[in-house]
């Protein structure tokens, strides 16, 4: 690509990029902000135990995105840069508004795709299984039961696809403490600082260990 | 009644009626005060009541219903149209 792409205009070493975000408001850091303003979240929390500073990291996530508007208006932005790792974390807005896995399949196909061919490795995180929003909102039992089929249906896709590109699939009962309520914001849809820190901590666990793997791969 | 008969027994009147008077319990007003010709807005069922007449919908139709697809059907003939479509 010659041109860079418009968002990272300004940033003047993207080939130092080492970790690349994509995915939803969860990804952004919704509900888990710096005293300073702005969102930290999981990602953020992550860029600091691997020491990353700002300019070697671009979390591209926009809020609302669905799996497909990940490919089409995240992927663009990341294509030409080459990190050493992608974090994917997407699929609440798919299980709320319903998907085609067929699409589904394709479009984390480009996702992964598009990481391995960058040289990097690649995680994505699990859609929580229930939630509290679900539980409290004016919804019919129909609809929760269909969405809550659909998080489990979008999660064998996200384990399928990080498997067929060699990539790596959080199980959600890696982090079960996701299921407690008080991990969540007054919304009932994003974390909150304690939320992001606890995935964080599991995230960063992985990422160290894929890190590792990919050092050794290359030295050794 | 289980889901199978309801969506056995399925007809245009039979969900008009069941539709009217489940529009009628959350307004508090007798079911024959209900014309399924006039905009629901007229009497007075607001987005609240909206989202809950649409949740009982799915429960009774085993569907999900598009709710601002649903909403542009003002009247209770014009929605029943749109939800035999859906079920059909």
């Amino acid at each position: 690509m010659d041109v860079a792409p418009a968002t990272l205009t300004g940033r003047p070493d993207l080939a130092g990029v080492e970790l690349v975000v994509l995915g939803d408001s969860v990804a952004e850091g919704r509900d888990d902000p710096y005293p300073s303003g702005g969102w930290r979240g999981w990602a953020g929390r992550l860029a600091e135990a691997l020491e990353l500073p700002a300019e070697r990291m671009v979390n591209a996530a926009i809020p609302g995105a669905t799996i497909a508007q990940v490919v089409a208006e995240q992927l663009p932005v990341v294509r030409s840069l080459r990190p050493r790792l992608m974090v994917l974390n997407c699929g609440m807005n798919d299980a709320i508004n319903g998907f085609e896995t067929a699409e589904v399949a394709a479009h984390l196909a480009e996702v992964f795709g598009w990481a391995r061919s960058a040289g990097a490795v690649g995680l994505a995180a699990p859609v929580p299984h229930a939630p509290p929003l679900l539980e409290r909102s004016i919804i019919s039992n129909f609809r929760r039961k269909r969405i809550l089929e659909r998080i489990q249906l979008f999660n064998a896709e996200l384990r399928r696809g990080t498997r067929a590109f060699g990539m790596e699939f959080m199980e959600p009962d890696v982090v079960p403490l996701v299921m407690d309520p008080s991990l969540w914001a007054i919304d009932g849809i994003h974390l909150n600082s304690v939320g992001h820190a606890y995935v964080a901590e599991v995230i960063i666990d992985i990422a160290r260990s894929l890190l590792g793997e990919q050092v050794t791969a290359q030295t050794g | 009644m289980s889901e199978t008969e309801t969506m056995e027994t399925i007809s245009r009147s039979g969900l008009r009626t069941w539709l009217l008077e489940r529009i009628a319990f959350y307004l508090d007003k007798p079911v024959d005060s209900i014309d399924p010709t006039v905009e629901l807005a007229r009497y007075g069922v607001d987005s609240v009541y909206a989202i809950s007449i649409i949740s009982d919908i799915e429960d009774h139709l085993q569907v999900e219903v598009d709710v601002a697809e649903a909403r542009r059907r003002g009247t209770v003939d014009t929605l029943t149209d749109y939800l035999l479509e859906l079920v059909a």
